[in-house]
């Protein structure tokens, strides 16, 4: 058994900080096989008695592991700060819409400020990060939180010049659904870049942002059945993007994890429960937005929950795209109750694609990674 | 015999304390150190000994820093920090205390039921 590869294998640990681990147990290890050998032991005997020595390479890695992911109550906060705030923000905005106070100083005024003076409190607060050269646990949350915010800055400040949302669907509609499908193709562009070492994955999606390109200028608004094939296969190739980076990740990760996977199936599963909500309670908009505020807040404690027990970059993202889609499906129940029974229905098939597809995989190749994950 | 497990486990921070307390070590040495002055009593796979190294360089206790040998050889060697020595002292003055009270309790001298 070769101790060093079994380690370098087994260590899931952000790269720079593998590599440190790494250099100093490669260390030890040359140390003890070469005193052993200075000893009159042969160079075989001696590799394995120096690896006998230092353990069984998962136990050790294991280990490891557990210190160097521990996340902090300070991180915790400072990760859950951003996302939490964009989501009480969001919340608001939506709850105000459901009401019926689309032209209020809170809407046009307020919310957008707010919303982007986050946006770049937390965008300055990456950069800083990144030009000193340090990744805090945070970092990831800040950034994507930072990119959810600014996503909905261009809505907000156009609202804002036309004096209402409905103002805005008259005169500047084009312009909206141009900013908003433009920052939605980038996270097709990421996924494209994520996969860039796998060939069939990246030219995947590849094809997937050419697809969608083709199809966003065309989908909105709905106002045929085309249309509605469109939005609903952009909503798709969307997902795909999200749930390709999300499934990569679980793939990634050498034992099932439970854990991680439960929590994000109550993740996918609660804006559905929001929709019986608002089956159930028959009282309009007005109950649907305030229990989805709710939820979203709860979504937020607990995607920051996932975040902080997750210590790679693959598994952070997991967390992110746990946020994500559940944005992405609070949206299409807020869309219109046809589109909502698709919403249920897709929360389904990418629940199986998501989680159980990858357990099952993990069960079926344990201890190796698939080539989607390489 | 070597210490169960368990107690070595449960230990580690203190023993790579005290070892540091000394001088400046790398993982293998404190690893040798341990072996040698316990006399084969603490016996650990030494790939976990890490783990407790890298905790304790995370809670400022004891800090890092590579050093090139003879050879070209790189290794990491570890040296107390002020916390560090002030965490030692706290815990050495516990196990003491905590020693006292279990060899009371395991040889109970007769002054003790006396009063």
């Amino acid at each position: 058994m070769d101790f060093m590869k079994e380690i370098e294998r087994k260590l899931d640990l952000p790269a720079a900080e593998k590599a440190q681990v790494l250099r100093e147990l490669r260390s030890h290890y040359e140390e003890l096989r070469d005193k052993l050998i200075a000893s009159g032991m042969d160079a075989d005997q001696a590799e394995q008695e120096a690896a006998q020595r230092l353990g069984d390479p998962e136990d050790v890695a294991a280990r490891l592991r557990t210190v160097h992911c521990r996340a902090t109550w300070k991180s915790a906060l400072l990760a859950a700060f951003p996302f939490a705030g964009l989501v009480l923000i969001r919340a608001v905005w939506r709850a105000t819409v459901g009401i019926g106070v689309t032209d209020g100083w809170l809407q046009v005024t307020l919310l957008p400020l707010v919303a982007a003076c986050l946006g770049l409190l937390m965008i300055s607060g990456s950069v800083r990060e990144l030009v000193l050269g340090r990744r805090p646990i945070w970092l990831a949350t800040w950034l994507a939180t930072a990119y959810l915010a600014l996503r909905n800055v261009p809505r907000m400040v156009l609202i804002a010049n036309a004096g209402s949302y409905q103002q805005l669907m008259h005169t500047r509609s084009a312009l909206l659904y141009g900013i908003e499908n433009g920052i939605e193709i980038l996270a097709l562009g990421a996924a494209t870049w994520a996969f860039r070492k796998s060939p069939k994955w990246r030219n995947f999606y590849l094809v997937l942002t050419l697809l969608d390109l083709g199809i966003a200028p065309f989908m909105n608004p709905i106002h045929d059945p085309t249309q509605v094939v469109l939005s609903i296969t952009h909503r798709l190739v969307i997902s795909s993007a999200i749930m390709g980076l999300a499934l990569k990740l679980f793939a990634w990760h050498p034992y099932g994890n439970i854990a991680q996977s439960s929590l994000f199936l109550w993740v996918l599963s609660a804006p559905p429960t929001s929709l019986y909500t608002r089956w159930l309670g028959g009282t309009g908009y007005a109950v649907y937005y305030a229990v989805c505020a709710l939820l979203m807040v709860i979504l937020a404690g607990i995607t920051v929950l996932i975040f902080a027990r997750a210590c790679t970059p693959q598994r952070k993202l997991v967390a992110l795209s746990a946020g994500l889609l559940a944005f992405q499906q609070t949206d299409w129940l807020a869309t219109g109750a046809w589109l909502s029974s698709i919403a249920v229905a897709s929360s389904i098939v990418l629940l199986v694609w998501v989680v159980l597809i990858p357990m099952f995989l993990q069960r079926l190749r344990r201890g190796r990674r698939p080539e989607f994950a390489r | 015999m070597p210490a169960p497990t368990e107690l070595v486990k449960g230990n580690a921070l203190v023993l790579i304390l005290s070892c540091l307390a000394r001088e400046p070590m790398h993982g293998y040495r404190i690893a040798r150190e341990l072996d040698q002055l316990s006399e084969g009593y603490f016996v650990m796979r030494e790939g976990t000994l890490y783990p407790h190294l890298h905790q304790l360089e995370k809670d400022g206790l004891i800090e890092g820093y590579w050093e090139t040998v003879s050879g070209g050889r790189e290794r990491k060697c570890y040296r107390i920090t002020g916390r560090g020595k002030a965490e030692l002292a706290r815990r050495r003055e516990e196990w003491l205390r905590f020693q006292m009270n279990v060899n009371r309790v395991l040889d109970p001298s007769p002054q003790a039921f006396s009063g």
